[in-house]
């Protein structure tokens, strides 16, 4: 453990040979290509490139896969801040605040922040990997299905806690059809096709990809080709790095955001688009400016890039101490592992012990050529700005085309991305807010399967749901969320804590 | 503040409570008994959960948008065609017309680089991009990119 | 000039092929990329299985194999687009033997296994496995406990379908025993439950248990086949039929599959190709790694043995209620036992 920081550095003067940085430059650009590409993920990202690299070495093999994934976890942010399409489902929530900023000609800029705090994230996620592996690759075994339902239940009503300001109704009913729509098709106890209505692709169910890409994407497309004249951005680009000093002042939003991206990715299953929610809601909750979140916030954009970064460095442990992967992206690293030989697991810590200190080195390269090639594309793709929309759009709905189509080779995909764009429209002309439609996509199986099958273990016992510890936990942090919207809580804090201030002053 | 979107939210909210009476009764449909499971771990217990919280969420959008002062609920002939003649209205019409048509043509053998340079330059024009030129240009840049990466790099089947 | 450049060339490989004689003429040449269309999620068992397959048979057919992924509807999704696809030899799909040859029953496709040509490259066993510190020391014992408490032991599987779900349905006829079944969405999630003890018997395949099982966070008491299966760094598991001697052969094969009616040709080829790929030193390594067998069934010899799955499965999971249609209606012959 005290020797970590050397075995770091004897492992990355090992991969420092002019032929791996070619490899990590060339992989990590690619990863912010299909990060930017709507529709292509860092799932199909990795897997794409697990097929192009099968008759590498193993070594820089997986070097590139891990550069594709960091890079296109942090390249989905650009599609987010400039067309307002999440270019992955991790970055739907930088959406939020990082599409306000560039209409407000700030492009540059938060492109600049984005990269920074997806460096920071990314760091924070592979010291965490390099020290705290041990510890918290536990965790994934503590979460079984009590768990995994209170922590569906959890995001849900974070779900609601990012509803419109104006309007909690409506941003409630888009949670409940988001949680409908991925009850649809056949589940996951009993193989029971739900709502499918006959119909074999419906059985099938809806993809989290076309319906993400549609609703912000294809509603996107028609808003702007619907407007005859669209509102010039003025755009000043002289300023893409971020000062120190605006960072540092945001360093409270960074570490908490970099802990809740490691733990949640640590999480088997639950990923980076979860990672990305809930610090952009917990940064909302502590932030002294919580009226700014959805109009342009900084802080925001940070929250949610540093919480989607830090989490891969997250769901890397559980893959390397118990072979299980802590996210979508991470399944996919662990498949190409064993492919390649390498077999991680609770065995790696006992027969290549060093193993840990080489992947915590591939993941400094990957996060420095992401700040590098970042930084340095800024000027050339914040230019897609000053393209005419009539020209833009119609390229942007191929792309989106060809990006939901492209995930699971299905043509009925193409008719989902392009019904929820249909919903999307109106939805957003009338105050109904998307992320908690996306967010109600991503957890409503969880919770479903996990209810069910908590039940199916305990003989219909519910006792377990508030008795295990972590289950407890969950519960808590899950009502203190809830009452901490009502005034007469809050009321209460305060005036217990400043009683408490009181006496501890006067003893 | 005058309550805005009065209408929509009134019709929004009828067809919320069409479709989860629709979703309460699909879920009390479904069977109990899978495999020997009790009727808890049923496949529409979550969904009939969900059908009845968006049902209580539509009647309250819909008894909301009456209460409340607004826009008339009904929608006069004169109303709707105004709407329809809008030029908004119809640069909507059209592209997702024109797009749907795209996607329509896609998969039924006609080859991709094909539907989808002409599904660019046929908006491009439309919508008046630029000069004809360069409304090619851009095209056919785009497809061949397009093709290129997906498919010869990523080797992805194209539609 | 390049046009007759080419003419010349052409006829140069025709008058070669033609003095090489008629079986190399007849020889089939990818000319543009094949498609492998995997059912499943990229990192399960079939997605690894043909990821390597591909990768060996892509050197001897000359052509990339991209391998894409159509999860959905317990792979029927998939194997419906591999189906529709053109004769034409390059989209194929892949699969396990059980999968396959359960979707008419479970009412997931039309077609039954008899429309596809398959080739399988490695059979993977199931095994009965404990959490670490269960008190069970064989499986006559944990029959033992699971007779005690009828109903009430949690075992984890794969889903409804699934292979595990399958070998427990088959060691319910056989034993006689009542157990709780739980489903997770997948063989690994099934497998990490039952590490942490939220179930304490996992009947998956010995792909998904392996490294569990050399880690000795899982306890396996038996493989539900009828020889002994050595684990590289762990040692012996004995064989069901030590206790059961009738015990059914429960597991799964993974390989290739292509819809009846491509050229023969075609067949031929990929029949070649598959001989060198299911002897491949890359697939060697990785049997021994995940602790599954190396077999090499092409064509007709697949067809018998998805034959003989398809009636302990099929009939298997209609006794049980977990499949509507008979098998009967297939002409899929019930076991003997």
């Amino acid at each position: 453990m005290l020797m970590g920081p050397w075995y770091i550095l004897v492992e990355l003067w090992n991969l420092l040979t002019p032929l791996t940085l070619l490899y990590v430059a060339v992989s990590t650009f690619i990863g912010i290509v299909i990060g930017m590409l709507p529709g292509l993920t860092a799932t199909m990202g990795v897997a794409l490139l697990t097929g192009l690299t099968f008759g590498f070495p193993p070594k820089q093999a997986i070097l590139i896969l891990i550069c594709v994934y960091v890079g296109a976890i942090y390249g989905g942010s650009r599609s987010a801040i400039l067309l307002n399409i999440p270019g992955t489902p991790a970055n739907a929530a930088t959406c939020l605040d990082g599409f306000p900023l560039a209409q407000k000609g700030e492009a540059g800029p938060a492109i600049g922040l984005a990269t920074t705090s997806s460096f920071v994230g990314t760091v924070f996620g592979l010291l965490c990997l390099a020290f705290f592996t041990p510890l918290l690759g536990k965790i994934a075994l503590e979460f079984q299905s009590w768990e995994f339902f209170w922590l569906a239940i959890f995001g849900i009503v974070v779900c609601g806690n990012l509803t419109a300001p104006t309007d909690p109704l409506k941003g409630w009913i888009a949670g409940f059809i988001g949680l409908l729509v991925s009850l649809v098709g056949q589940e996951n106890i009993a193989a029971y096709p739900r709502f499918a209505f006959g119909s074999d692709q419906m059985r099938g169910g809806f993809a989290l990809i076309p319906v993400l890409v549609g609703v912000y994407g294809i509603a996107e497309v028609l808003g702007v080709m619907r407007e005859t004249v669209v509102p010039r951005v003025v755009i000043q680009i002289q300023k893409v790095l971020p000062r120190w000093q605006d960072l540092w002042q945001y360093r409270r939003t960074m570490l908490r955001s970099g802990v809740i991206g490691v733990i949640i990715g640590a999480i088997p299953g639950v990923g980076e688009d979860v990672a990305a929610w809930v610090s952009y809601d917990f940064a909302k909750r502590a932030s002294k400016k919580p009226e700014e979140f959805g109009k342009g916030s900084r802080e925001g954009l940070i929250a949610a890039e540093t919480g989607n970064n830090a989490c891969i460095g997250g769901a890397v442990i559980p893959v390397l101490s118990l072979a299980v992967p802590g996210s979508a992206p991470a399944a996919v690293l662990l498949a190409a592992m064993w492919l390649h030989g390498v077999r991680p697991g609770p065995l790696l810590m006992i027969e290549f012990p060093n193993y840990i200190w080489e992947v915590t080195a591939m993941f400094i390269l990957a996060s420095l050529a992401m700040l590098i090639l970042g930084l340095s594309l800024v000027r050339t793709l914040v230019k897609i700005l000053m393209v005419p929309r009539p020209i833009l759009m119609p390229i942007v709905f191929v792309l989106c085309v060809i990006g939901s189509f492209a995930i699971s080779v299905r043509i009925f995909d193409i008719w989902v991305m392009l019904a929820f764009g249909l919903l999307g429209y109106p939805m957003r002309k009338y105050n109904y807010p998307a992320a908690p439609l996306v967010l109600g996509v991503i957890l409503g199986d969880m919770a479903d399967v996990n209810f069910r099958r908590a039940l199916i273990r305990t003989a219909g016992d519910v006792t377990p749901f508030f008795t295990r510890p972590i289950s407890l936990v969950l519960v808590a942090i899950t009502l203190f969320t809830i009452l901490a919207r009502a005034q007469w809580f809050r009321r209460m804090l305060v005036v217990g804590s400043s009683r408490v201030k009181a006496s501890l002053s006067r003893g | 503040m005058a309550y805005e979107f009065r209408r929509q939210d009134f019709y929004t909210g009828v067809i919320l409570c069409v479709l989860s009476l629709g979703v309460l009764v699909e879920s009390w449909q479904m069977p109990r008994d899978l495999q020997g499971w009790p009727a808890y771990a049923g496949p529409g217990v979550v969904t009939g959960l969900l059908g009845l919280g968006l049902l209580l969420m539509g009647l309250a959008l819909t008894i909301r948008s009456v209460r409340r002062a607004g826009a008339p609920l009904g929608i006069s002939g004169g109303e709707a065609r105004a709407y329809l003649g809008e030029v908004g209205t119809r640069r909507l019409g059209l592209m997702f017309g024109l797009s749907v048509l795209y996607c329509l043509l896609l998969g039924r053998g006609i080859p991709y680089w094909l539907t989808t340079g002409g599904y660019l330059v046929v908006v491009m024009f439309v919508f008046r991009a630029g000069p004809w030129w360069q409304i090619l240009l851009i095209s056919a840049g785009t497809t061949v990119a397009v093709v290129y990466v997906f498919n010869r790099i990523f080797a992805i089947p194209l539609p | 000039m390049k046009d007759r450049t080419w003419t010349l060339l052409v006829l140069l490989c025709i008058s070669l092929a033609v003095a090489a004689g008629p079986a190399l003429a007849a020889d089939w040449k990818p000319t543009k990329p094949i498609t492998a269309i995997v059912p499943w999620p990229a990192g399960g068992a079939t997605d690894l299985t043909v990821r390597i397959l591909a990768s060996e048979m892509e050197k001897i057919l000359g052509q990339r194999i991209s391998v894409v992924n159509t999860p959905g509807a317990t792979g029927a999704i998939g194997m419906k687009n591999a189906y529709d696809a053109a004769r034409d030899g390059y989209t194929w799909s892949s699969n396990s033997d059980t999968s396959l040859v359960n979707y008419p029953v479970l009412d997931l496709m039309k077609t039954t296994h008899r429309e596809w040509i398959q080739w399988y490259a490695l059979f993977t066993p199931c095994i009965v496995s404990t959490t670490a510190d269960y008190p069970a020391k064989d499986l006559a014992e944990l029959v033992k406990m699971m007779k005690d408490k009828p109903g009430q032991v949690p075992v984890a599987s794969a889903g409804v379908g699934s292979s595990g779900h399958t070998a427990l349905e088959v060691f319910k006829s056989v034993t006689g025993v009542t157990v709780r079944h739980v489903p997770y969405a997948g063989g690994n999630p099934a497998v990490v439950a039952t590490v942490a003890g939220e179930s304490n018997v996992v009947m998956q395949l010995s792909m998904e248990q392996a490294d569990m099982i050399r880690a000795k966070k899982l306890k396996p008491l038996a493989n539900l086949s009828n020889r002994i299966l050595n684990i590289s760094g762990y040692g012996e598991i004995p064989p069901v039929t030590t206790w059961y001697p009738n015990f059914p052969l429960t597991g799964s094969h993974f390989g290739i599959m292509i819809p009846k009616g491509v050229p023969s040709e075609v067949i031929a080829a990929v029949s070649k190709a598959f001989d060198v790929a299911a002897n491949s030193e890359a697939l060697k390594k990785f049997a021994d790694q995940k602790a599954v067998i190396l077999v090499n069934l092409k064509e007709d010899e697949a067809m018998k043995m998805a034959e003989e799955t398809a009636s302990i499965t099929t009939w298997t999971l209609f006794d049980n209620g977990a499949a509507k249609i008979s098998p009967a209606q297939f002409n899929i012959a019930k076991p003997k036992r």
